[in-house]
């Protein structure tokens, strides 16, 4: 069954954007492939186990992020959860 | 550079991610040896430092980069876009400097229909500070806060029936003329529509000061022309939520002797820009029912009003109680309609809602010619600058019916600019204010120029007509059955203000 996840902020640095998840959200893995979908409500990025939720406003800096990066954010420190790529049918 | 995109992210995952956001703006490295990301992923707020992103990771039809395309020509933002990058750029700053911190356990945030009434956990607080806190000396601020209860009928609810709606107006001292009470437009606006989307009538609106005495009933006399979707933020609301009331009937002779001693003073220079504001340490309570109230520079002059709210919900937490909801059930109420009486008085009956919330909220500066011209001062002599240089600002309001005065922190933005919008609002003649007075059939009037008149006897009305139509008021279930004010007041335990 798909959890929804969000609706998530970014963090872009420049080079990488990262999309901090809370502690246990998602697992550790490799490369992530997420499928965009758009609603009334926002962005839904299908990804396997997940649908992380993005607000509309958010579709400008996904599309220009270089480099995406699911981490989980703790204190000052974060775990990567792996990189994501998205696909966009819109 | 480090930036935040906060788009409908809750305060749960901002807080969250707030201590590895200072980190990575600070320079700091997020990468081996510590322990949550390993070799080869190392995360910096310096570019040159980053691994080689995939050159083309987004590339459409003949290898052009999806982005450019979507992105297209720079066109400078709209004021709503603008306005919603300040809100986000203020949160960041806040997240921070970790300003800003989830509850333990979030509760819901009271007020007009969002959500249970939380129950009073502390000794009730006075209402204000003790008239040392504020810019301004001998409660004269205080003296110009007032609560204002607007009542509303509901045409499209099946019951029909009467809603009351609560918001903070502000005495300002005319140059000219009575004074006039300024308040923002979805606290008093001739229509509405509550966040279910029922419609609501302006009906009356009441004013109490801090001590829960009925002031007077106000009309509008600067109203906004359009139907205002309470509790949706607008792109463009901020640049017109404004309103001007003036009195039009005074409870006892000693209210309307007291309103042109009451009142503040317009600052000279306003700002071109939109204000936008917080609570220090997110300690202070913006929430619903500061809309309306005024924002004081540090010398006591107004520069503003109060009439959105971006809100940490996850982070609201109870407020000490005050005394208010108690005071407005002791006061004399007689010279409210029945209906809208009744009306406050079950309101009342609840426990005190007030609730801290972490917040950033913004308003209007008083640089519109037209309502200035509306609140009796000369437009001539207000000047402008692009944004106010003050870090510190002011309020006096009435969150959550209780009564609070709270210094915030403002964060200047000059690239948000305020335009005024005439066409939003229109002018609207009021009559002359009734003086309700201790004699039986008995009223005065104040004119324009404040002077009371001597009192004069309307209708015939005399002491046993209008006790039987107070008895008969309150044994009647219909409302609007006669004006009130025709009759005596029993005003004698009334004071002027402080």
């Amino acid at each position: 069954m798909s959890r929804e996840i969000g609706p998530l902020p970014l963090i872009e640095t420049g080079a990488v954007t990262l999309i901090p998840l809370l502690t246990g959200e998602l697992a550790a893995g490799g490369p992530r492939t997420g499928r965009v979908s758009r609603d009334r409500t926002g962005l839904r990025v299908t990804i396997p186990t997940a649908t992380l939720l993005f607000d509309l406003r958010s579709e400008r800096a996904l599309r220009a992020a270089p480099r995406l990066l699911l981490v989980e954010a703790e204190g000052d420190q974060a775990r990567l959860l792996g990189d994501l790529t998205l696909t966009w049918d819109l | 550079m480090v930036s935040l995109i906060p788009h409908g992210a809750s305060a749960r995952r901002l807080a969250a991610a707030a201590g590895l956001i200072a980190a990575l703006s600070a320079g700091q490295s997020l990468a081996h040896p510590k322990p949550w990301l390993g070799p080869g992923t190392e995360v910096s707020a310096d570019p040159a430092t980053q691994p080689t992103p995939n050159p083309e990771p987004w590339t459409g039809p003949g290898g052009r980069p999806v982005y450019q395309a979507v992105q297209g020509p720079e066109v400078p933002p709209t004021p709503g876009q603008a306005k919603a990058a300040a809100y986000d750029q203020i949160l960041m700053g806040r997240l921070l400097r970790g300003e800003v911190h989830p509850a333990v356990a979030p509760i819901e945030l009271s007020g007009a229909g969002t959500g249970p009434v939380p129950e009073a956990t502390s000794s009730p607080l006075p209402c204000f500070s003790d008239g040392t806190q504020g810019p301004l000396p001998e409660g004269r601020i205080q003296d110009a806060t007032l609560m204002l209860m607007a009542t509303y009928d509901t045409p499209g609810l099946t019951r029909g029936g009467v809603a009351a709606y609560f918001g903070t107006g502000t005495v300002i001292r005319s140059d000219e003329a009575l004074n006039r009470v300024l308040t923002a437009a979805h606290v008093a606006s001739p229509e509405l529509i509550d966040s279910t989307g029922v419609p609501l009538m302006l009906r009356s609106v009441y004013a109490f000061d801090g001590e829960g005495r009925l002031v007077a009933e106000l009309g509008l006399s600067y109203a906004h022309t359009g139907r205002i979707q309470l509790g949706a933020i607008t792109q463009e609301l901020v640049q017109e939520d404004l309103a001007v009331l003036t009195p039009i009937r005074f409870p006892s002779e000693e209210m309307a002797r007291s309103w042109q001693g009451r009142g503040v003073e317009i600052a000279p220079r306003q700002s071109e820009s939109v204000l936008f504001f917080y609570g220090e340490g997110g300690a202070s309570l913006i929430s619903g029912g500061f809309s309306g109230a005024a924002l004081y520079d540090p010398d006591g002059q107004v520069v503003g009003l109060v009439t959105e709210t971006v809100a940490f919900t996850e982070t609201a937490r109870p407020a000490p109680d005050t005394a208010m909801p108690e005071a407005v059930l002791n006061g004399d109420l007689s010279a409210m309609g029945m209906r809208d009486r009744q009306l406050l008085e079950m309101i009342a009956r609840a426990p005190s809602e007030g609730v801290y919330v972490d917040s950033v909220a913004a308003g209007p500066p008083l640089s519109s010619p037209a309502l200035l011209s509306a609140l009796g001062i000369d437009p001539g002599r207000i000047s402008t600058i692009p944004a106010l240089e003050t870090q510190t600002l002011y309020s006096a309001g009435f969150p959550a019916r209780e009564c609070r005065d709270t210094w915030v922190r403002h964060e200047p933005r000059p690239d948000v600019p305020y335009f005024e919008r005439p066409d939003r609002h229109i002018r609207l003649n009021t009559a002359d204010p009734t003086i309700f007075t201790e004699r039986p059939g008995f009223i005065r009037k104040m004119g324009t120029d404040g002077v009371i008149s001597e009192p004069e006897r309307v209708g015939g009305f005399g002491m046993e007509a209008f006790s039987a139509t107070i008895d008969a008021l309150g044994r009647a279930a219909r409302v609007d059955v006669t004006d009130p004010f025709a009759g005596p007041s029993p005003e004698k335990d009334m004071e002027g203000p402080r």
